[in-house]
């Protein structure tokens, strides 16, 4: 999940400000950056539904999918748990 | 006539018992004269006081700094998002400009917390995002019915780019035939003192107290203090004590001065 900067910025930025709907663009300038910057990084967190996407008039808005980013979350806690298990 | 109160007493007595029910009221004001305060605390007493849920949409400013700054009043906010009472959207205005643009962004929160109070946080942010030749009055019009056919009461804030010392117009804001309240917030000099009155410009449809109010922005939120009513001029920017309070002042002065000799005069 954090396999990148952006990712970390997108995921702190979406956590800090859950009803934030934007646009490529807009998330991207929220964070000080560029839309074709911060793409691949969006696609692979809509891939794995942390973020939800819909059409306005032609473009792409983003948000928060509240409901995968808590499975997401569960599922990273359960893997911490298990890694501390096997640690021990 | 069902009123929609703002839980600000005196507001609320100023507007002979509150907005009326899905009026589309203007908050206006230059920076710093408590426009997000006032919005933020109609919303938070819908929720707490009288059951009404709430959606503050804002476009420029971070969700997270309003959490932030509510949370310096005692409203916590992210409460009652989490009790489904609450919701606070952002969103770039060129989307909401989108002709499906306020059903897809607000559609499914609408349907989600049912609100009856909306606050548009700002018009000013709109009309910075018109295409060329967009008709800022035209896409107000629609946004705001879009928010009345769902039966929620917008609240829209514009700025004014007036300071203290200049009257202010509502045909400056140019929308005023869109909005049936306004309330204006203002900064006004006093006696070296910078000081915050509030008036209701307009109220469609109701008598109102047309009296300019001081208040202030205290840790509990916005409080209406009393009149000025020592004062001739506060909203033309050139206050002045009425005839009789500067004769009162004249005479005071005059008395003290005259003590003053008479108790130089009795020393040895």
């Amino acid at each position: 999940m954090l396999s990148s900067e952006i990712k970390g910025d997108l995921l702190v930025l979406f956590h800090k400000n859950p009803g934030l709907i934007d646009s490529l663009d807009g998330v991207a300038r929220r964070i000080g950056r560029v839309g074709t910057a911060i793409q691949a990084d969006v696609q692979d967190m809509l891939n794995v539904h942390v973020l939800g996407s819909r059409q306005i008039g032609g473009r792409e808005i983003i948000f928060l999918d509240r409901s995968g980013d808590k499975a997401a979350q569960e599922s990273i806690l359960n893997y911490l748990k298990n890694l501390k298990g096997k640690t021990e | 006539m069902a009123r929609q109160k703002t839980g600000i007493v005196e507001l609320d007595t100023m507007l002979h018992g509150g907005f009326l029910e899905r009026d589309a009221v203007m908050v206006a004001g230059s920076a710093g004269t408590g426009k997000t305060t006032l919005s933020l605390q109609h919303l938070v007493n819908g929720i707490t006081k009288f059951g009404e849920s709430g959606i503050y949409l804002t476009f420029e400013q971070l969700p997270d700094q309003i959490y932030r700054d509510a949370e310096n009043f005692g409203w916590d906010l992210k409460k009652l998002e989490e009790q489904d009472k609450f919701r606070l959207v952002c969103t770039s205005p060129d989307l909401l400009l989108e002709p499906d643009g306020p059903g897809q962004l607000l559609d499914s929160t609408i349907k989600e917390i049912q609100p009856r109070r909306m606050v548009i946080d700002s018009l000013n942010h709109l009309e910075m995002y018109l295409p060329r030749g967009g008709d800022m009055r035209k896409e107000a019009y629609r946004i705001l019915n879009y928010v009345k056919t769902k039966g929620i009461s917008p609240l829209a804030i514009w700025e004014t780019q007036q300071t203290a010392g200049q009257a202010f117009s509502v045909t400056d804001v140019g929308m005023s035939f869109l909005v049936d309240c306004i309330l204006l917030l203002k900064f006004v000099e006093i006696e070296s003192a910078m000081r915050k009155a509030l008036v209701i410009m307009k109220m469609r449809g109701s008598d109102h107290e047309k009296e300019l109010k001081e208040y202030a922005i205290t840790p509990q939120g916005f409080k209406i203090q009393g009149s000025f009513s020592d004062y001739e001029g506060v909203m033309s920017g050139s206050p002045h004590k009425v005839a009789s309070e500067r004769f009162v002042d004249m005479f005071q002065k005059a008395s003290e001065k005259h003590k003053g000799g008479l108790s130089h005069q009795s020393q040895p």
